[in-house]
């Protein structure tokens, strides 16, 4: 996209507003203990429905983006990370609060968190399109094949239980076929309500499962350290330190751009592995642990790396491969948009949009992380009570307002709740979202295979890209199994 | 918190949206274990009124009015 084209395209529609909207709102919700990216994205998706697509995606994406950040804002100044991935900031950030350099720790983490942003952003322009290409050649076996390999997921998201996992997965693929059959048209498990027709939007489930069942969890957990206005002017780091966290930076950014495109990864796991190899390859390794800004730097950049390369497969294959990728994913799919090589034929503005947003985004995280500091501590400092009960009215409000229905609201109350059944058994809830978002593509292309073939099942194997995804997804469960039984034997 | 929820969903077509989401958020703060007093009473209202802002004024959502616009 020549610089002219990008221009245009961003002043002709309102990807800035929407990208500096995202990042504020992302900040804002990672900077809440208990609120993590996937929450903040959930809450906003009920907002998105009615406006343009391209804004809505630039949206979402930003909040992605500023929630990573934002996470950071509280790990610093109270020790309690806002987000998962923030927890390997909470080591050395807090521990340089508490030696009067929080404006430092939370320089270098906005500052680290830029970079590894646009790092990620390149890695995601350079190979989104070519990876989706290949993809060019699919037909229906290969996109059930694909669905299923998007399934395999499961297998890395499930934790210590490939059982819970796939049980989840099994729950969300059977509330993907309430509604009407994509092929005959007859109506399933609708128990004569209209309202269940065309099905129940991923929406529902994503509110309901992130959001609800958080603000459920939430009740019985205790309040957070409160932070003060004076520990938090940011001060960017100067040219020594600058040099200092370029290498922790770089680390981040590389193992956030793998990790970024690995199943089930996420921001958490790079963050952690920054921090560790960080550690290694540092010539100060003895002052991690105790307010290193390096130990500040490498995971910032990594979970920011993670926030544009997470949307790699998302983008090409329809794969998401953490929560957040899960709703972007559903924020697509409102909007009729089926990531996928054909999204790059038939909506490249969208694309091109998302580009220019993400660029727009992490340069927006520099001035708004920046401007709303304050903010943020208000906010953070606010009775938790008073924060969780705005949180729900919000929660109410959105969902109600995404089809003016409150049959709506009620659905994903009940989502809250299967969503906290689900957390207190310990089973992983990604699957379940993979299963309902995934659900209609594996379905539809399945029986749509079929047909062509006039009900012979092997047209899924003689048909090579479809063999390969099959096999691929075989292999990354057997995998799964075999590590869970060597953690076992190793634990005997 | 479930049942405050669902309390909301029964009451919003009869008391409309700000006087149920001020409710709402009323009944949550005392859920989630603060003490219902004229500061947390005032927070619910702002609160809705900010939401019945954001809602009805900005995005144009049609929320149930409630039984009001027959009483008035």
């Amino acid at each position: 996209m020549a610089v002219g084209d990008l221009i245009q395209l961003l002043f002709s529609t309102a990807i800035i507003p929407a990208a500096f909207g995202g990042v504020a709102w992302g900040i804002l919700g990672g900077a809440l203990p208990g609120i993590s990216p996937s929450i903040t994205m959930a809450l906003l998706l009920p907002f998105t429905y009615g406006m343009d697509s391209t804004v809505a995606v630039v949206l979402l994406a930003s909040t992605y983006v500023g929630a990573e950040y934002g996470g950071s804002i509280p790990a610093i100044l109270i020790g309690t990370p806002g987000t998962n991935a923030a927890a390997a900031t909470v080591i050395d950030g807090y521990e340089m609060k508490r030696q009067g350099k929080a404006g430092e720790a939370l320089g270098i983490s906005l500052y680290s968190g830029f970079v590894g942003g646009l790092f990620g952003f390149l890695v995601l322009v350079l190979l989104t399109e070519r990876l989706s290409s290949v993809a060019l050649a699919f037909t229906p076996p290969s996109y059930f094949a694909l669905g299923m390999l998007g399934l395999s997921v499961i297998a890395s998201l499930a934790g210590d239980s490939l059982l819970k996992g796939l049980m989840a997965g099994v729950v969300g693929l059977m509330v993907a076929t309430i509604g009407t059959d994509p092929v005959t048209g007859l109506n399933r498990f609708t128990f004569g309500s209209a309202e269940l027709l065309s099905g129940i939007p991923p929406i529902l489930v994503m509110v309901g499962l992130f959001a609800v069942s958080e603000m459920l969890v939430q009740t019985t957990a205790p309040g957070w350290e409160k932070a003060t206005r004076e520990t938090a002017r940011i001060r960017f780091p100067t040219p020594a330190v600058w040099r200092r966290i370029a290498k922790p930076q770089a680390i981040g950014s590389v193992i956030g751009a793998f990790e970024g495109m690995m199943p089930g990864a996420g921001g958490a796991i790079s963050s952690f592995l920054a921090y560790n190899e960080a550690r290694r390859w540092s010539k100060h390794s003895e002052e991690f642990g105790h307010g290193s800004p390096e130990g500040v730097a490498a995971p910032e950049a990594a979970n920011n790396t993670v926030a544009c390369t997470a949307l790699v497969p998302m983008l090409s294959l329809g794969i998401p491969s953490s929560n957040s990728a899960a709703v972007l994913l559903g924020g697509f799919l409102m909007h009729e948009l089926v990531p996928g090589p054909m999204l790059f034929v038939q909506h490249g503005e969208v694309v091109r949009g998302l580009y220019a947003g993400l660029l727009v985004a992490n340069i927006a995280m520099l001035i708004i992380g920046y401007l709303i500091m304050g903010p943020c501590i208000w906010l953070v400092s606010r009775p938790k009570p008073y924060l969780m009960a705005f949180i729900y009215a919000l929660v109410v409000s959105g969902v109600y307002a995404f089809q003016a229905s409150l049959f709506n609201v009620g659905v994903a109350l009940a989502f809250g709740v299967i969503g906290y059944a689900l957390r207190y058994f310990a089973v992983p809830f990604l699957p379940m979202v993979l299963g309902v978002v995934l659900g209609f593509m594996i379905e539809s292309n399945y029986r749509r295979a079929l047909v062509l073939s006039n009900g012979d099942l092997l047209t899924f194997v003689r048909n090579p890209i479809s063999a390969a995804l099959l096999a691929t997804a075989l292999v990354v469960l057997a995998a799964q199994l075999l590590r869970q039984a060597k953690s076992r034997a190793d634990a005997r | 918190m479930l049942l405050i929820g669902v309390a909301y969903i029964i009451v919003l077509p009869w008391l409309g949206y700000l006087l149920s989401v001020a409710a709402l958020i009323t009944a949550t703060i005392y859920f989630q274990g603060g003490v219902i007093n004229g500061r947390s009473i005032l927070v619910a209202l702002s609160g809705a009124v900010c939401l019945w802002l954001l809602f009805i004024w900005l995005l144009r959502i049609q929320y149930p009015a409630g039984l009001w616009p027959s009483v008035i």
